[in-house]
């Protein structure tokens, strides 16, 4: 439109749009070739980061409960996770603990994580007064029912 | 006899082989999408993805083929038909490898060689456009009505040019056999050059290339399926395997097309050097084929580019480019052509 | 075999145009209609004419069906079957008249033809080359006559556009 007004007449293969054909073929035969974008996800997980910092990148997968020496579960049923979870994804049972616990007074019977709400937002792990629970860079899981998406305490321990 | 045996078999292979193409060239489809767009495509079914279509095969069958309340029910059924069957039949004039002697027989690489050669040819692929219209009408959508609407104009706008373009080979050529159009392109010209009828028609080649694009309603003018204005185009209402067929009969046209433009233009199955036009045995006969199958490979792959490269005409556009480009310029090739071919007597 | 063919097209041509006139709607009436065109075109390439065949197939199903389609499909069904159409003629007028049309079609088909078995034909007869040496060398001077009536009835049509146009606009 401008080049109307301007009365500059384009060339004959501008005005009848073959240029722009041919640059566009010469465009896409170009993508053709070039290194492709696509991370195979399951096996390998994208880092945002440059190579050189790729060790400070953490993704955020499934949830594990970390266990102590002795083999024991972390957690001592603070509820503080529980209660800084955006999406209330987390359901602990807690209960007194077993008799050779002899340095905390509760533990979970109970950690039951809905991973269909969780966000993997992070938030639980920052709540966490004890590093019982953290994010692995374990991709999200797939089953084939909602009951098998709600992770129990075996399994996050498991993790 | 065993002729009639050996021409059966014959008529067999190449209908087998020609079925299992559509597959294979919408992983090649899918695939060199991918790879235009900077992506790897299907890779998770059998190696590289070679799988995927036969994943997508089962799905289809498998899936209902839902019939809408209010279609008309004789109609949406036979309409995919109309699609698949004109673009299977139209592969028969095409002659696909070199003669070839067989227990005393010799046995033409070409299902039928009719009197009327790439007429039949016109003629068949003109009846795939019943498909569309039939299936956009029986639909009761009004998308699908747009559809086939569009699909009728444009064929028929496009079938013009396609038909002068084919005169003009014709005429220069001065046969309508298929085989014999082969055999006249198989010589060279300077030693090096093959006598291809794309050096003797350039412009009758491009016309002709245009409108293959639009009969087939690929990518630049596939206005009876525009998914961002129509939903689905024609096939908006069709589910399971009608839509597969469907599909199914878009890519066999393509290589149908793809075959007709190769012998017409492109020496058909004869290469200088490689396949000696005149010989029978049976090594010769299989280099033929091959290199007619890579011919038209290299065009499928040219259409499947295409599609990826350039965006959809406006329907404007794509009548304007229908009649008032490709039909003059076709008419002018096709006044110099005689005008050529008549160059003794007038001057 | 050959007459079996010939007869299984015959019929079909027969049946499918009575069904062109009969169907209410006319989407049926085209696609019998081609049915028709395809049959007529069947019998032609038995009868050796495999140019005039594959001319029928192009020119009528492939383009005039096509654009007997493209009209169908702006019309408004709804409303076209609550049309009532008068008769044109009474069933008595239209009886003789198309007895009177058999009459004459059977007048030749009875006398002109000096036997039903085909003549032997040369090898070639039928194809595109034939054809054109009988139009081009035999009848060329009826072949332009032919082309000048379809070029004036294009510029008429053409003309009567225009003045539709012109009509609306003012």
């Amino acid at each position: 439109m401008s080049n109307q007004k301007l009365n500059v007449r384009e060339p004959w293969y501008i005005r009848w749009g073959i240029l722009g054909l041919l640059k566009g073929i010469a465009l896409t035969i170009k993508h053709f070739f070039r290194p492709k974008f696509t991370v195979q996800y399951p096996e390998v997980t994208h880092t945002p980061l440059p190579k050189e910092e790729a060790h400070q990148w953490k993704p955020r997968g499934q949830h594990r409960l970390n266990v102590d020496e002795q083999g024991r579960v972390k957690c001592v049923a603070c509820l503080l996770c529980q209660t800084a979870c955006p999406s209330h994804c987390i359901e602990i049972t807690p209960g007194p603990a077993p008799e050779g616990y002899g340095d905390r007074d509760k533990y979970p019977i109970e950690f039951k994580i809905d991973m269909l709400r969780c966000i993997y937002c992070g938030m639980c792990e920052e709540a966490c007064p004890c590093d019982a629970i953290v994010l692995t860079d374990k991709p999200y899981p797939v089953t084939y029912s909602r009951e098998g998406m709600i992770f129990n305490k075996e399994k996050l321990m498991q993790n | 006899m065993s002729s009639m045996v050996l021409d059966a078999g014959k008529i067999l292979l190449i209908f087998a082989v020609f079925m299992q193409i559509p597959p294979l060239l919408i992983y090649l489809e899918r695939k060199i999408c991918a790879f235009i767009q900077d992506r790897i495509g299907p890779n998770r079914v059998g190696p590289f993805g070679i799988l995927q279509p036969l994943a997508d095969a089962i799905k289809l069958i498998t899936k209902e083929s839902i019939t809408p309340k209010n279609v008309d029910v004789f109609l949406y059924t036979v309409a995919p038909l109309f699609v698949m069957v004109p673009a299977a039949i139209s592969f028969a004039v095409v002659p696909v490898g070199a003669d070839v002697k067989l227990w005393g027989h010799t046995l033409q690489l070409q299902i039928a060689d009719f009197h009327v050669g790439i007429l039949f040819f016109l003629a068949i692929t003109s009846l795939s456009v019943y498909g569309l219209t039939f299936g956009a009408w029986a639909s009761n959508n009004k998308y699908s009505l747009y559809g086939g609407i569009r699909s009728t104009a444009q064929m028929i706008s496009y079938e013009v040019a396609m038909g002068l373009a084919v005169i003009c080979v014709l005429m220069s050529s001065g046969t309508v056999y298929l085989r014999e159009m082969v055999f006249a392109q198989s010589h060279t010209y300077f030693g090096f050059l093959p006598a291809w009828n794309v050096f003797h028609q350039p412009l009758a080649f491009v016309i002709f290339l245009i409108a293959a694009f639009a009969e087939t309603n690929r990518l630049p003018f596939d206005l009876p399926e525009a998914e961002s204005e129509l939903v689905g185009g024609y096939h908006t209402e069709y589910s399971g395997m009608k839509f597969a067929m469907f599909f199914m009969g878009e890519y066999m046209a393509m290589i149908s097309m793809s075959a007709i433009m190769v012998t017409l233009f492109f020496g058909g199955w004869t290469l200088p050097g490689v396949v000696d036009a005149h010989s029978t045995t049976v090594w010769n006969a299989l280099l033929s084929v091959v290199v007619f199958g890579i011919k038209t490979g290299a065009f499928l792959i040219f259409f499947i580019w295409i599609r990826w490269t350039l965006p959809r005409l406006r329907y404007d556009q794509l009548m304007k480019l229908g009649w008032k480009v490709l039909i003059p310029l076709a008419l002018m090739n096709l006044f110099f052509t005689a005008i050529w071919g008549l160059r003794d007597q007038i001057f | 075999m050959y007459e079996i063919m010939w007869l299984i097209l015959g019929i079909l041509s027969v049946i499918s145009a009575i069904l062109v006139v009969s169907r209410i709607n006319p989407v049926y009436s085209a696609l019998y209609l081609m049915l028709f065109f395809a049959s007529v075109s069947g019998l032609f390439a038995f009868l050796g004419a495999s140019f005039v065949a594959v001319t029928q197939l192009f020119i009528y199903i492939g383009a005039i069906i096509v654009l007997f389609l493209f009209v169908i499909m702006m019309l408004n069904f709804e409303e076209l079957k609550k049309l009532q159409r008068p008769p044109l003629f009474s069933p008595l007028k239209g009886l003789i008249l198309s007895l009177a049309l058999f009459g004459l079609l059977c007048v030749p088909i009875y006398f002109g033809l000096p036997s039903a078995h085909p003549r032997h034909l040369p090898a070639d007869f039928g194809s595109a080359k034939w054809i054109a040496r009988d139009m081009y060398i035999q009848y060329p001077f009826a072949i332009e006559l032919a082309s000048v009536l379809i070029i004036a009835a294009l510029a008429g049509a053409f003309v009567i556009a225009r003045i539709g146009k012109k009509a609306k606009n003012s």
